[in-house]
């Protein structure tokens, strides 16, 4: 899979050399107290000062997604070098210039998509666990998509309202589906009559809103 | 301009010269004579020879040849005559309509029984020459055809003419009299003109449209739409005689058009609008003219929408109005049966309106989700409680129950009605408030026609269950009068098969030792019978009759199972504290409670209380109340646990809810395991025609969250299309 990448950025092929660089990288920011070969939230922490980012920032997320990270607030040997080769860098500073890079990346809807759908996935922390609480929803929905359509309103709502206390892939994906589709005034939201009733109630919410 | 024709005749006879001269001499006094005949019937004197020598003189003149100069002078003559007569009705034109429509009624007598005359004189004429001259106008015809060429030549007169015919048409349409015999025969001279079918007619269509669309645009306001119905109806039958009368009744067809277009079509938004009112005050005689004028103009369908509209309309109304939710039923019933009757009468029947008839309802009885059914389940507990008295009032008690069954089938939500049917039933049953077995067995065939086998199998079930027990409790008495130190207490056993009633709640308490033992001894029995199956005794269903002694005398009082255990305790002391009672009967404690305060604090006060607040503490003192006085001799003491209350209605809907939930679900993975994808509206659409219950905006949602939870738990997923189904 080859993608486009800024000048100045090496091959993501490299050879045995760049892949003990990583292997090296890896090992400065694994915790050194588990049990597993994973850099825990301390090295995340650690990274991202490094990378000069907030843990916080959009930026640490996309670099997950890039990672397939699996869990929150950890990165495997695997993950991280399967990463960062793909992204072509070996350094610290070879990282920081690429990491914009990945900001443009997502504005495709199809890449856009699928980091939507790795962002809650992310959230599951527990082994089973299939829904998000609100809070942690709307948190996410903020980071993955910034200044997309009606993300401050809903985020507004899902904290506000009381019918939901969770909310699952299903909802969480088709509002990325209706952030794309639906016009501001919600002119058009009866085209899917399938939208999810938290969606439904979404609008309805909305609709008074507006009206005041 | 005469002689100059007869110059010409002369000319074309003159080849044998003397006998012609004389023969000459002689035409020209004969036809001097039937000229001079002619002017005599014309001005109504005495011909100079007799009729049947003027007619043998014809007869002579056509044998001649002649017939050409004579039909020139008939002609002449007529003409001459026409314009006479035309000239001196000129004079008149000044005059009233009426006065001057006797004018010219008088000419058109005058001139038609005149030239019916000189036909006779003149018919070998029509009968020889004109008949072998194609082309050439009979005597009658031609003497018609001066009088028209006059008429038209002085177009103020004829004007005046039809104007007079207007005027006084116009007058009777106002509802004063007219000399219609005038009317009559003025027609008559236009038709025989032939000026009346090409001309007069539509003017006098045109004068007729604009006529009824004034008269409609001012009466539409000023009359009850009833009266205007009336009018319009009298109206077309005024115009019917007037045809009859005068008009001519090849005029019917487009008068009725024209009353029909400006009384009914112009204002039909109106009328219809208006109809509502008809219906809410079952007018049935106008709302048959109504239906009639409708079926006239084609407006039928129109009709049927206000029907169906105001039925719904009104219908909600009822269904929605929560303070009377008692009378909602029979209020409904009464409902139909107006609207039925008016179906009957006004709108004789008809198919388009039955089926508006039944839209309306339903859409009305659907308004308000559940509680309609509920409501016609309570009904006909109380129909059934009373039996044939019931039906005393309103027809049989079959009618009474098709009525309420046909209000049931409009209900979509049957399942609500199931639920309730069925809970409302035991509680007649076990509490033996039933008035009628018969009845019962009547209308669970009834709903069995209605819903299916089914639907009633458990219905069915808790009937054959009471007459089993009945069986039963004739084979147990047998069995305990045969045993020796048998209690001597009167006990009836019902027993129920799990599966057909309802559960109820069942609270564990220390019945009294004769109770348990009777218990016992009814158990040894019916297991004896059929072994392997388990008795659980429903002590919540339970009543009993108690004896107890008063200072005003004995009483029987009718109590719930608890009640009476509690009851039995003070048989033995006179005075119990709360906690000595719940020591007793063990009684869970908010149960001790309400059985409590049914005894002291409810309208029969067999107890009496210390101290005497209105609720039940724990520190509590009970006395058994010795005054204690009633009219009767049987009392009732109510029983709060058996009654259903709100919270108990609404136990019954969740558990409908739940079932239907589980029902959605069913359908969903059905309709989607046949079709892999559907669309939302598609599914929703099939879903419709599979559930029992109605799927419409309330429910919405309800609908949507199902099939989130399918998306869920992974036998769906969403597509392009709609939704996919997972295998």
């Amino acid at each position: 899979m080859k993608r486009r990448r800024p000048a100045g950025v090496t091959s993501p092929r490299a050879g045995s050399k760049d892949v003990s660089k990583l292997d090296g990288l890896f090992d400065a920011y694994r915790d050194k107290e588990s049990s597993e070969d994973v850099i825990g939230p301390e090295g995340v922490e650690k990274l991202c000062k490094d990378l000069k980012v907030d843990p916080t920032d959009r930026l640490v997320l996309l670099l997950a997604w890039k990672m397939g990270a699996q869990k929150m607030g950890y990165f495997s040997r695997a993950e991280f070098k399967a990463g960062l080769s793909e992204l072509g860098a070996t350094s610290v500073a070879q990282l920081r210039k690429a990491l914009p890079t990945l900001a443009t990346e997502v504005r495709h809807p199809h890449t856009l998509e699928q980091f939507h759908r790795f962002a809650f996935c992310f959230c599951l922390t527990e082994p089973g666990q299939k829904i998000v609480d609100t809070d942690t929803a709307a948190q996410m929905l903020g980071l993955v998509l910034p200044g997309a359509p009606f993300v401050e309103p809903f985020c507004e709502f899902l904290t506000e309202q009381k019918d939901y206390k969770k909310i699952n892939a299903d909802q969480w994906n088709n509002f990325l589906r209706f952030s794309r589709e639906v016009r501001a005034d919600l002119s058009n939201v009866d085209d899917n009559p399938a939208w999810p009733v938290l969606l439904d109630n979404f609008v309805d919410w909305q609709r008074a809103r507006m009206q005041e | 301009m005469v002689r100059k024709l007869v110059v010409k005749l002369r000319n074309a006879s003159e080849r044998p010269a003397e006998a012609a001269e004389v023969k000459q001499s002689q035409r020209q006094r004969q036809r001097d004579t039937l000229r001079e005949a002619v002017r005599a019937i014309q001005a109504s004197r005495d011909t100079p020879a007799t009729l049947e020598e003027l007619f043998s003189a014809v007869e002579s003149e056509v044998q001649d040849n002649e017939g050409g100069a004579l039909h020139a002078l008939l002609g002449e003559e007529c003409q001459r005559k026409a314009a006479e007569e035309v000239a001196a009705l000129a004079e008149g034109v000044a005059l009233n309509s009426t006065t001057f429509l006797q004018h010219v009624v008088r000419l058109w007598e005058s001139y038609s029984s005149q030239l019916s005359l000189i036909r006779q004189v003149f018919l070998y004429l029509d009968r020889a020459y004109v008949v072998s001259n194609p082309g050439t106008l009979s005597v009658f015809q031609l003497g018609l055809r001066q009088l028209r060429c006059q008429l038209e030549a002085l177009p103020h007169v004829h004007h005046r003419i039809v104007e007079g015919l207007l005027q006084l048409v116009e007058t009777e349409r106002g509802g004063e009299a007219v000399n219609r015999y005038l009317l009559k025969h003025a027609v008559d001279m236009l038709s025989n003109l032939r000026l009346y079918e090409d001309g007069v007619q539509d003017t006098l269509l045109q004068s007729a449209s604009q006529y009824y669309m004034r008269e409609s645009q001012a009466l539409i306001n000023e009359l009850e739409l009833a009266a205007y119905l009336l009018h319009c109806e009298r109206r077309l039958a005024e115009e019917f005689d007037r045809c009859e009368a005068y008009l001519g009744l090849h005029i019917r067809k487009p008068l009725k058009d024209i009353i029909d277009r400006c009384l009914c079509e112009a204002h039909l938004p109106t009328i219809l609008d208006g109809s509502r009112q008809l219906l809410a005050g079952c007018q049935e005689a106008d709302l048959a003219r109504l239906y009639t004028m409708c079926a006239r103009i084609g407006a039928l369908q129109g009709l049927r929408t206000v029907f169906r509209d105001y039925i719904r309309a009104a219908g909600s109304g009822i269904v929605l109005d929560e303070h009377k939710e008692q009378e909602m039923v029979p209020r409904m019933l009464q409902f139909r049966r107006d609207m039925l009757s008016v179906l009957q009468n006004s709108f004789s029947g008809h198919a388009d309106f039955t089926q508006a008839l039944k839209e309306g309802f339903e859409a009305c009885l659907n308004s308000r989700a559940d509680k309609p059914a509920e409501l016609i389940a309570r009904y006909l507990d109380s129909i059934l409680r009373r039996g044939s008295k019931a039906g005393a009032q309103e027809g049989s008690l079959e009618d009474v129950l098709d009525a309420a069954l046909a209000l049931f089938r409009y209900v979509q939500g049957k399942d609500v009605f199931e639920a309730f049917y069925k809970r409302i039933l035991s509680r007649r049953l076990l509490m033996g408030r039933s008035a009628s077995m018969d009845a019962e067995k009547l209308c669970i065939s009834k709903i069995k026609a209605e819903c299916g086998a089914q639907f009633t199998n458990q219905l069915e079930g808790m009937l054959k269950d009471i007459e089993i027990s009945q069986d039963i409790m004739a084979g147990f008495k047998q069995f305990a009068a045969a045993r020796p130190g048998s209690l001597a207490m009167d006990m009836n056993v019902l027993v129920l098969t799990s599966g057909f009633w309802p559960s109820y709640r069942t609270f564990d308490c220390l019945l009294p030792t004769e109770l348990l033992k009777a218990q016992q001894e009814f158990a040894e029995y019916y297991l004896s019978k059929h072994g392997g199956r388990k008795l659980a005794w429903q002590s919540t269903s339970s009543n009993c009759v108690v004896r107890a002694h008063f200072k005003s005398g004995v009483k029987e009082l009718q109590a719930s199972l608890l009640q009476a255990t509690i009851l039995l305790l003070f048989s033995e002391a006179d005075s119990l504290s709360y906690a000595d009672i719940q020591a007793a009967i063990k009684l869970e404690d908010s149960e001790l409670r309400r059985t409590l305060a049914s005894l002291c604090l409810a309208k029969e006060r067999v107890l009496l209380k210390e101290p005497a607040s209105s609720d039940i503490g724990a520190q509590d003192v009970f006395k058994y109340n010795a005054g204690y006085t009633s009219r009767m001799y049987r009392v009732k003491i109510n029983y709060l646990q058996m009654q259903d209350s709100d919270e108990d209605s609404k136990k019954t809907n969740e558990q409908v809810l739940q079932d239907r939930f589980h029902q959605i679900d069913a359908a969903i993975v059905r309709i989607m395991k046949m079709r892999k994808t559907l669309s939302h509206n598609l599914l929703l659409g099939e879903l419709a025609s599979q559930l029992r219950f109605p799927v419409g905006q309330a429910s919405f949602s309800d609908v949507k969250k199902r099939i989130e939870s399918l998306i869920d738990r992974e036998y769906l997923q969403r597509c392009d299309a709609g939704y996919e189904y997972l295998a």
